[in-house]
Order: structure tokens, then C-alpha cells, then sequence
């Protein structure tokens, strides 16, 4: 010991190397990361940029929405001072091409899928991000999902509609941050299927909308799709094997096929799945236990749905951004955020587009919105702004979080009744669960509202109009920024 | 507080230990002092210093500045004790104020050092099981690294870039953010 004037700090135990890096500062602990191989491998092993709990996703920031007819997500936030610059950046306005967008404010092309320019637009395949930032931060996979059958673009042979569903072996695409490539990867149902072809074709309402089969979950190492008939798929990575979850509602009881109106979501707050349903006025709110041997919905919330809402008094609303549907800024990058979110491109164009996009949450919260569009984000620090939309013939949902309001708007307050803000059970949209909170983000017509399951009181958030052409509301995810992740 | 000190000076005077360094020279100190070591409270505990305590990772240089903390330490700790039943609540948050001040105005004049021996220190702290001590010199090392870029860190600490560029390049795309 002696000494030295040579190479000190790599000599230094991990432990004390994690010591010293573990007082550090994010920007300084991300600097040091490139000192040397020993500090890199310190900060990496005991996840030290991890322990940093704000760089994870734990705010929302906004809600990127997707319309249908518009190549790119909008973005519901409070109005911030820095705006993302406007998409000058070229980019092909076309189609076709798929983006993520994470939260470190990068987005990334992801290379077109084989299939992908075959396909009818009206069939196009769902894709979701499994991203966790907490486990691995610069890693994500974008799932593609097989087409499920279809009203119109399945051939209705007899022993085609006896078939089981899903398939006891189930073809997906899957894409991998570390390759960029497509690989197909099979997964093996475990139990027993959802029924058969011509079940889940009975149950198809109406295929243009229902149900919000975009939105998925991504929880503990496994991605939960919502799926046509009303049921779950829950895809297991690790062991590639799926199995089946019956949704907590019962399509045959709440008689939509007599036209009632149902509408159900599928998303993620703090580390459980959960399900929501508006039926009949009533929302219903349940978490799946997985406890076990056991699997079931617990119902942990019910109310008649309080359509009413106050927009705020002395809070500036959330606004969508400015974006025209052309608007394109790819690759700019982001800053920090927390969540990730993705969102893939790709254009719908045409009637029933539905575009397959997807996005799926982690734990973090991350999503992903498959169309074409950029996200263009522009933040200081926390303040992301990422994009993405998608359509849908709804509404949107936007979310939000008191804690993150900052004084703008937290304040709940009931609207007098007599008000006209109220709005028919059909224009109710689900947007998104908060990410820790009790609050689902909900569009009601144009608004974008905050649903407090506790007091069944709305706070509204911003207007969900882009003002522009459009034929409904698609998607939206909630956008939770962080710091880690690529 | 002087009686106080005087007879946990006399219980220590009679419990000496003997540390032995690395070139072999040996320090005497109370117990008191070195237990400030977990290390060598646990050899204590286990009857094993008869003979002196040998510290083949510490340098003479090295040991004599630990034990200065040691002692420094030691007796705040003892005079701490020593001082709480014997004066009001007043002037004992007034004696209080003053320890911590003396020992902070030490703490920082301890840490005037080159950085070599900065290492040193950490990893005796480390091998002796300090808390204080290597809490003080970790965080003076974090304070010098805060704000640098990589390039300032490895000059400051001879550190050589074992990083390909591929790598390099892999963790600035990582961790963009901390680079604009």
C-alpha cells in the first residue's frame, strides 16, 4: 500500500468502490460508468443507477394518444415550458414502419416485420412492449401478436370455426432490443384454450373496436393481452408458454348481444394486473391474484360511474399537443424519463384500420403505441413529452396523478350537478390506470378525465380534441418518464 | 465530564493493545481507541491480541494517521458519555455543539491529504472495519468525483480507461442523458 501514485482507484474493494459511487449524483454515477471497466461493473452489478428511485417511472407526465386516420401519437400534458419542437425532421410520412419509443427519450425504428406490408390493413397484428426498466433498463421486446380470427378476413370453414382458440402452440413474432430482428417464437398453451373459432366470432361485437385489444400488461416477467371474446392471454417469456384467464366479466350476462354496451380495459398499477369494466353506467375495477396455485379477479372497486367533473379552477388544463397528424420527429431524443414508451408506427389508413399497435406496460409503466408516429419529446429534466396516439373511436383516457400535479390541479372538486359535462355511457373511454395511485384515467367525450376510485370523483385533465380530422380515439398509454433504460 | 474522562482513561490504562503494522512498528493504544475498529473489537473480544495485533495491510504511515482518528473519536465519544448526567440540558447541548464542532473542524483537517494516501486511508478504513472513518473518506472521494467528467476522474486518480470504444460508445447510448 504503499503507494501511489499508480492506478489507485481500481484497486479499491467493490464494496468500497460502491461506497464512494453510491453517494454520487445520477448524472455523476452515469459519468463514472465510463471511467473505467471495475466502475462500470460496480454500478451495474449492485444497480446503483437503480437505487436512484427518480429516475424510475413513479409520475405521470401525460397520456399519449392515438387516433385513428393520424400517423403519429398525440400528447396530453400540462402545457410545460419547454414544447417539443415541431416534427420538421422529415421522415417518411408513410407508413408502414413501427417505432419504440423508450423513455430515454430516444425512439427507435423497428425494422418492418415480414408480414407486415402483406397484410390487409384491416387485419394488421397487435404489438406490445415488454419493457421493465427496474430489471433491465436497456432491454425491451416488442411482441407481435398472430392474427386472431377474424369476421371478415377468415375463411369460415366448418372445421376451421371447430378449432380451439388460442391454438395449443401459438406463433409469435418477437423483437429483441439486442438483435433488432424479428424472430418468430412459439408459445405452448398450459390449460385449457378459450373456446373455439366460432365462439370467440360470436363474441366479436364489433370488430372494428372491440375490445381495446391493444392494451396488455406487462407484470412480473409476464405480458397479459387482452384478447377478442373476452379473455387473457398470459404469456409467460421466460418458459414461453401462455395460458388462458377468463376476464371477470361475463360477455353472455351483461346481454351485448342485445346491444348493451360494455367496454373493459386491461392495465397495470404498482406490480398487479388489473381489469376494468363500464357496463350499464357501472365501473368495475378488479386486480388479478395470482397467488398460488390460484388465479382470480378480485373485485376491489364498484360504482356507478360519476360522469360528471369539474374542470379545474386555477389550474391551466392538460393540452394536446400541437402536432399536426403528419407531424414526425423521429430520433430526437428525449430526455429523461421514467417510463418508457413506445410507440410504434404504423399507418392506418383505411377503414377499419385497425392498426396493430400495441403497447403493453411494465412495471414502470412503458408503453407502447404502435402507428406511425414519432414521439418527439422535448424535457427538461421531468418534463417529458412523448407522443404517441393512436385512434380510437373513443376517447381517451388521460391520467394523471395529484402527487405530480403540482398545485396546477389537484384540487377535486365536485361538479354541481347541473352541468352539462355529462356525457352518454358510449363516450366513455378508458385511457389508463395510474401507475400507483387509485386513479384510472378516463375520456369522457372530449375530456380527458381522472377518476378517483376512493371518492368516484373526476378531475378533468384537458381536452382530447385534436382538433384536426379524425375518427376516434384508438389508444392511449400513460406516460411515466424515466432516466434509465437506453 | 473531567471526572469522567479521567476514570475511563485509568479503566483504559489498564487495557492496552498493541498494534503492529505492516513494516512491523508497533503502536500502543487504549482500548478504547481501537475499538473504534470492529475488526479489532471482534480479536478483543476473542482474546486474541496478546502479543500485539498485527496489521499486515496497514503501513506505519498509514496506521499512525488511523489512530489519530481513533483517539480523536474515542475520546468524543467518551466525553459525550461522560457529560450527560452531569450537566443541565443547556449546557450540555452547549458542550454538545462545541464537541461536534471541534470534531468536524478535525474531521475536515484530517482529510488534507494527498489522494494517495486518501486510498490508503479508505482501505485501511475498509480492512479495520471503521465506520466513521471510511464514511468520512468515501464521501470526501464522492465529493471529488461529483461534477467531473469521466476523462477529470481518471487524470485525478491515474485511473487507466480499460474501456474499448465499443464499450465506451455502448454507455454513452445507455445513459445518454447524463451526457448532454
Amino acid at each position: 500500500m504503499e503507494a501511489t501514485d499508480t492506478v489507485l482507484a481500481p484497486a479499491l474493494p467493490n464494496d468500497v468502490l460502491e461506497d464512494i459511487l453510491r453517494r454520487l449524483p445520477a448524472r455523476s454515477l452515469a459519468a463514472s460508468r465510463r471511467i473505467c471497466k471495475a466502475w462500470r461493473d460496480v454500478v451495474d452489478e449492485r444497480q446503483l443507477l437503480l437505487r436512484l428511485r427518480r429516475l424510475l417511472p413513479h409520475s405521470v407526465h401525460g397520456l399519449f394518444v392515438n387516433y385513428l386516420d393520424h400517423r403519429r401519437p398525440h400528447f396530453l400534458a400540462r402545457p410545460a415550458p419547454a414544447q417539443p419542437a415541431d416534427g420538421g425532421g422529415g421522415g417518411p410520412p408513410g407508413n408502414d414502419a413501427m417505432y419504440v419509443c423508450n423513455t430515454t427519450r430516444r425512439c427507435v425504428r423497428l425494422p418492418p416485420h415480414h408480414d407486415y406490408r402483406h397484410q390487409p390493413r384491416s387485419v394488421q397484428r397487435r404489438t406490445f412492449l415488454v419493457f421493465d426498466p427496474a430489471a433491465s433498463p436497456a432491454q425491451w421486446e416488442v411482441l407481435m401478436a398472430p392474427l386472431e380470427p377474424h369476421k371478415e378476413g377468415m375463411d369460415t370453414e366448418p372445421e376451421e370455426r371447430m378449432m380451439e382458440w388460442p391454438p395449443a402452440t401459438w406463433r409469435w413474432s418477437v423483437l429483441s432490443s439486442t438483435t433488432m430482428e424479428w424472430e418468430e417464437k412459439v408459445f405452448v398453451r398450459e390449460g385449457e384454450a378459450a373456446g373455439t373459432v366460432a365462439e370467440l366470432l360470436m363474441h366479436d361485437l364489433d370488430d372494428k373496436y372491440q375490445p381495446r385489444w391493444r392494451y396488455g400488461a406487462y407484470c412480473q416477467g409476464a405480458l397479459y393481452v387482452h384478447c377478442r371474446g373476452e379473455f387473457i392471454s398470459r404469456l409467460s417469456l421466460s418458459t414461453t408458454t401462455y395460458r388462458v384467464i377468463k376476464s371477470p366479466i361475463d360477455l353472455a350476462e351483461s346481454r351485448v348481444d342485445e346491444g348493451a354496451w360494455l367496454m373493459s380495459y386491461i392495465g397495470r398499477s404498482g406490480n398487479r394486473v388489473c381489469f376494468a369494466a363500464v357496463d350499464e353506467s357501472q365501473l368495475r375495477v378488479w386486480i388479478l391474484n395470482e397467488s398460488g396455485d390460484q388465479t382470480e379477479w378480485l373485485l376491489k372497486h364498484r360504482s356507478v360511474l360519476n360522469l360528471r367533473y369539474e374542470e379545474t379552477r386555477g389550474g391551466r388544463p392538460w393540452t394536446l399537443d400541437a402536432f399536426n397528424k403528419y407531424g414526425y420527429d423521429i430520433e430526437t431524443e428525449d430526455e429523461t424519463e421514467d417510463d418508457e414508451e413506445v410507440s410504434h408506427e404504423d399507418t392506418e389508413t383505411e377503414e377499419d384500420g385497425e392498426v396493430s399497435q400495441e403497447d403493453s406496460k411494465t412495471g414502470d409503466g412503458e408503453e407502447i403505441s404502435l402507428q406511425d408516429c414519432d414521439t418527439s419529446e422535448t424535457e427538461d429534466d421531468e418534463k417529458v413529452s412523448h407522443e404517441d396516439s393512436k385512434t380510437e373511436d373513443d376517447e381517451k383516457v388521460s391520467e394523471e396523478d395529484n402527487r405530480d400535479w403540482n398545485s396546477d390541479d389537484d384540487s377535486i372538486t365536485d361538479i354541481d350537478e347541473e352541468e352539462d359535462n355529462f356525457y352518454f355511457q358510449s363516450d366513455v373511454d378508458f385511457l389508463g390506470f395510474h401507475p400507483y395511485r387509485e386513479v384510472i384515467f378516463l375520456g369522457l367525450g372530449n375530456s380527458a378525465v381522472a377518476y378517483h376510485l376512493n371518492s368516484t370523483k373526476a378531475q378533468y385533465l384537458g381536452d382530447l380534441n385534436p382538433r384536426c380530422y379524425n375518427r376516434g380515439l384508438i389508444d392511449s398509454f400513460v406516460y411515466t418518464p424515466c432516466l434509465i433504460g437506453v | 465530564m473531567a471526572s469522567a474522562g479521567s476514570g475511563d482513561e485509568k479503566a483504559a490504562a489498564a487495557a492496552m493493545i498493541t498494534l503492529i503494522s505492516s513494516d512491523n512498528e508497533k503502536f500502543e493504544v487504549t482500548e478504547a481507541t481501537a475499538t473504534l475498529s470492529q475488526t479489532i473489537r471482534h480479536m478483543i473480544e476473542d482474546g486474541c491480541t496478546d502479543g500485539g495485533v498485527p496489521l499486515p495491510n496497514v503501513t506505519s504511515k498509514i496506521l499512525a494517521r488511523v489512530i489519530e482518528y481513533c483517539k480523536k473519536h474515542a475520546t468524543a465519544a467518551a466525553g459525550e458519555e461522560g457529560s450527560s448526567s452531569s450537566f443541565s440540558d443547556a449546557a450540555f447541548l452547549e458542550v454538545d455543539r462545541a464537541f461536534l464542532e471541534e470534531l468536524e473542524e478535525f474531521d475536515d483537517a484530517f482529510l488534507e491529504v494527498d489522494r494517495a494516501t486518501l486510498f490508503d486511508l479508505i482501505l485501511a478504513a475498509n480492512y479495520l472495519d471503521i465506520k466513521g472513518l471510511l464514511n468520512l473518506t468515501c464521501q470526501k472521494v464522492a465529493d471529488s468525483v461529483k461534477g467531473k467528467t469521466p476523462e477529470q476522474i481518471r487524470e485525478m486518480y491515474n485511473i487507466v480507461n480499460d474501456l474499448t470504444p465499443e464499450e465506451e460508445a455502448e454507455i454513452r447510448r445507455e445513459t445518454q442523458w447524463a451526457f448532454e
